[in-house]
């Protein structure tokens, strides 16, 4: 069955989110239907990230909840989970291991048998690096091989983190190209950047979390 | 099953990888017991007296060390997140993680043991016991000690308090398998302590990866 569905759609409600004792946001509704995007803005320690943990099911809102199918994701999350491809800004992957057996591990993580390991590898660019530890590759190379998953991923949800740091002009466009064809197939995309991407002609809503305080 | 294999085998690969902090808790502990000869005294009586106490403790000792390798570096660079994202139980995700961290420093434990009981001379009628003893108790702390660690994850310095958290947990672990062992020293019966240990474990195995989950999402709040 395939997860991209045109009736899909994500729905936060009044979410509100505290960090280290201090009110981030308040107040943070949002709609996103099948192929549309949303940048999430604002500025450094404004809770770009919390949210997208909170809209990950990772961290609890501590008001508002978030609706996945017009169900919240808190009753099922295991399913949502499924439907969800979350990138966060840590890397995520083991520096003692090869660029092979990180790949390998992206192959579990996302269900898919491993026989185009060498395919991947030539779309990210690392072809040549597939056996080298990957604390000996650079940040670029690291996040090049995180980001291996969105060419592995058929979940219909993306959430990415600040994906382009680190990457040179070159990998972006085949970032971009790779999003709008996920954006075009009725996938979503969340996404924090400080970078400007081209997203073709998707529909791109903003979400400025800049004074979202109500108080 | 398959998702309990795969976390498995991950971790005991990177483990592989980490020999050298892999090494850090059997070193120390190798080093600790072979002093005791050195610094206390030579005496095989006495020595043999003290031999089921002194590996015991350094043992635990060792086992808690470990500790922080479970979750700690898998939270820091990310992946902890994304294997709890994964589909699949995450009980049986954080049950693979325990298993994978007793086979790489409980078990090498277990096995070094006995041999370090010859430098304490442990009476050779107590080897079976102290064997046992660990085989059931070794899996005990790495459970319990998975829940200290998970519930300090996301604070700095938390390996100091979750130590803290645990101690109390191993204490009666280590006066059960003292006991076992000093019973058998002397010929005494000793099931009854093996069946606590194993009654203990039991319950940990069936409790804490549902506590650890439980723990992990209150670190990540």
């Amino acid at each position: 069955m395939s997860k991209y569905e045109n009736s899909n759609h994500l729905q936060s409600r009044a979410l509100q989110c505290e960090r280290g004792g201090r009110l981030l946001f308040d107040n943070v509704s949002f709609e996103l239907k099948a192929g549309e995007a949303m940048l999430v803005q604002g500025a450094n320690g404004s809770g770009k990230t919390s949210l997208l943990r909170i809209l990950t099911g990772l961290n609890p809102a501590i008001e508002g909840e978030v609706l996945w199918n017009a169900a919240s994701i808190s009753d099922d999350e295991h399913a949502y989970q499924q439907e969800l491809l979350f990138i966060g800004h840590q890397a995520a992957i083991k520096q003692e291991l090869s660029v092979r057996e990180n790949l390998r591990l992206h192959y579990s993580l996302n269900n898919c048998a491993a026989d185009t390991m060498v395919e991947l590898a030539e779309q990210v660019g690392l072809r040549q690096r597939l056996g080298v530890i990957c604390s000996r590759l650079s940040a670029g190379q690291q996040r090049r091989v995180s980001l291996a998953r969105l060419f592995l991923s058929d979940q219909a949800l993306w959430i990415l983190d600040e994906p382009l740091t680190a990457l040179d002009v070159d990998f972006i466009a085949v970032v971009e190209a790779r999003i709008q064809a996920h954006l075009a197939r009725g996938g979503m995309l969340i996404l924090t950047t400080h970078r400007s991407l081209d997203l073709g002609s998707a529909k791109v809503r903003i979400l400025n979390l800049d004074n979202r305080l109500t108080k | 099953m398959r998702l309990f294999l795969f976390i498995f085998k991950r971790d005991i690969l990177l483990a592989i990888r980490r020999r050298r902090e892999l090494a850090n808790p059997l070193v120390f502990f190798i080093m600790v017991v072979s002093m005791f000869p050195l610094g206390v005294t030579p005496d095989h009586a006495f020595l043999a007296e003290l031999a089921a106490g002194v590996i015991w403790v350094t043992a635990l000792l060792a086992a808690l060390m470990s500790m922080d390798n479970m979750f700690r570096s898998d939270y820091d660079d990310g992946s902890l997140e994304q294997l709890l994202l994964m589909p699949g139980s995450k009980v049986v995700l954080i049950a693979a993680k325990i298993a994978a961290h007793w086979f790489s420093i409980g078990l090498p434990l277990v096995i070094i043991a006995p041999l370090m009981s010859f430098l304490l001379f442990l009476p050779t009628q107590a080897l079976p016991s102290l064997i046992i003893t660990l085989l059931i108790s070794t899996p005990i702390l790495s459970l319990l000690g998975a829940v200290g660690v998970a519930l300090t994850l996301s604070l700095r310095g938390g390996g100091v308090l979750s130590s803290l958290l645990t101690l109390p947990f191993y204490i009666p672990v280590l006066i059960f398998s003292t006991m076992a062992i000093n019973a058998a020293a002397v010929n005494q019966p000793v099931s009854g302590y093996y069946a606590l240990l194993a009654a203990f474990l039991i319950v940990s195995i069936l409790l804490v990866p549902f506590a650890v989950v439980a723990a992990l999402r209150v670190s990540y709040s």
